[in-house]
């Protein structure tokens, strides 16, 4: 499986030096350095929490609060490469441990998004490209938590397996076994919309079946 | 119990719903946090770290209010021990007896200093003086001289 393109500002542009490096200058005190890596991950984290939460207030509370502990454990952490696995393992567990707001109400994960017209694209178009994004999104949502969050840290943030099954704390192949599932049952959510041009689920598991067949 | 592990979604099966959920997350993944380090900082009540000068002297301040902390705990202290001594938990017997030597048991049978016969007694009013003062320049009349002899059992009885 291929390593997806990261999103902007989840970067390191900024800051020259490693995590490793930031860490044990921030162990020594460097405001500078925790910034940076405040910088280099902020993004990243509010969008997990944004897309788990739908709350925007939610997710920048959830990019505090793991800046917050990571603070607080920055004697103990020892990153080898990278700190990200370790951030996003704190900001899922925030996310997912958050209680809803009382009296606020998020109906999908398309909340907040903008649908603006893009350049030549008629508006018709664009109506129906925000129907497609709201019905994948809302199958998305409908996803059982330990396949959403697979989906939501490999197309979203832009995360391999590997780093997948490190925040998740599950072996690589579990990793792998849960997107397949997810993406099956998205498949077959998808096929029952007629406007979004994927094939009926019927044609689907017959050619599944198939394949199957001649895997044997 | 599955025998068959079920075949991996194949390749052009894949790619559209890759391609709807590329295109699906493409706005949330535009989205930037608008929040800095500050707010981290504030959540943990975080200042940075000093320069060394002001750490040294904020030290040798913190040394001298400790020492005149001590000091006046230490002169509390001696104040209050120095005061318990002065009161004695048990009475001093002796001196009791040694000043009761110079006063006289007065009528409800406690010890008084003896009454100065030239001090004046201001809680009486005039009258009462005045008798008083009559009374003590009476002249004492003579006791009259009973002589009781043993034979007469009775005599000197009205």
């Amino acid at each position: 499986m291929t390593r997806r393109p990261r999103p902007q500002g989840d970067g390191s542009e900024a800051e020259p030096r490693g995590d490793r490096e930031l860490v044990h200058a921030a162990r020594a005190g460097d405001v500078q350095a925790f910034d940076g890596l405040f910088y280099r991950y902020r993004d990243g984290i509010y969008r997990l929490g944004l897309a788990i939460t739908k709350d925007p207030s939610a997710a920048e509370e959830i990019v505090v609060d793991t800046f917050a502990r990571a603070h607080r454990a920055i004697e103990r952490l020892e990153p080898d490469d990278s700190l990200r696995p370790w951030l996003y393992r704190v900001a899922v567990n925030l996310s997912y441990n958050r209680r809803p707001r009382k009296g606020v109400t998020f109906s999908s994960l398309d909340d907040g998004t903008l649908d603006l017209a893009a350049e030549g694209e008629t508006p018709s178009e664009a109506a129906e490209r925000a129907e497609r994004r709201r019905v994948v999104l809302e199958s998305v949502d409908l996803l059982g938590h330990k396949h959403k969050i697979v989906v939501v840290l490999h197309y979203l943030n832009g995360l391999n397996m590997a780093e997948i099954a490190e925040i998740v704390e599950v072996p690589i192949g579990t990793v792998k076994s849960r997107l397949h599932y997810a993406l099956r049952k998205l498949r077959v959510r998808l096929s029952a919309h007629p406007g979004l041009d994927f094939e009926p689920a019927e044609v689907f598991d017959a050619k599944e079946q198939q394949m199957h067949r001649q895997v044997r | 119990m599955r025998l068959v592990r079920s075949a991996p979604l194949a390749p052009d099966h894949r790619l559209p719903v890759d391609a709807a959920l590329d295109e699906a997350f493409a706005p949330l993944r535009a989205r930037m946090a608008n929040v800095g380090p500050a707010r981290v900082r504030a959540a943990l009540r975080w200042a940075p770290a000093e320069p060394r000068p002001l750490r040294g002297l904020a030290l040798l301040t913190r040394v001298s209010e400790v020492t005149v902390a001590a000091a006046i705990s230490a002169f509390l202290f001696a104040g209050s021990v120095a005061s318990i001594d002065a009161v004695p938990a048990v009475p001093d017997v002796t001196r009791d007896a040694a000043v009761s030597a110079a006063r006289v048991l007065n009528g409800r049978l406690a010890y008084q200093p003896p009454i100065d016969p030239h001090a004046a007694d201001f809680r009486t009013t005039a009258g009462e003086g005045a008798a008083n003062g009559a009374t003590s320049r009476r002249p004492e009349a003579a006791a009259p001289a009973h002589t009781v002899r043993d034979s007469e059992p009775f005599a000197g009885r009205p």
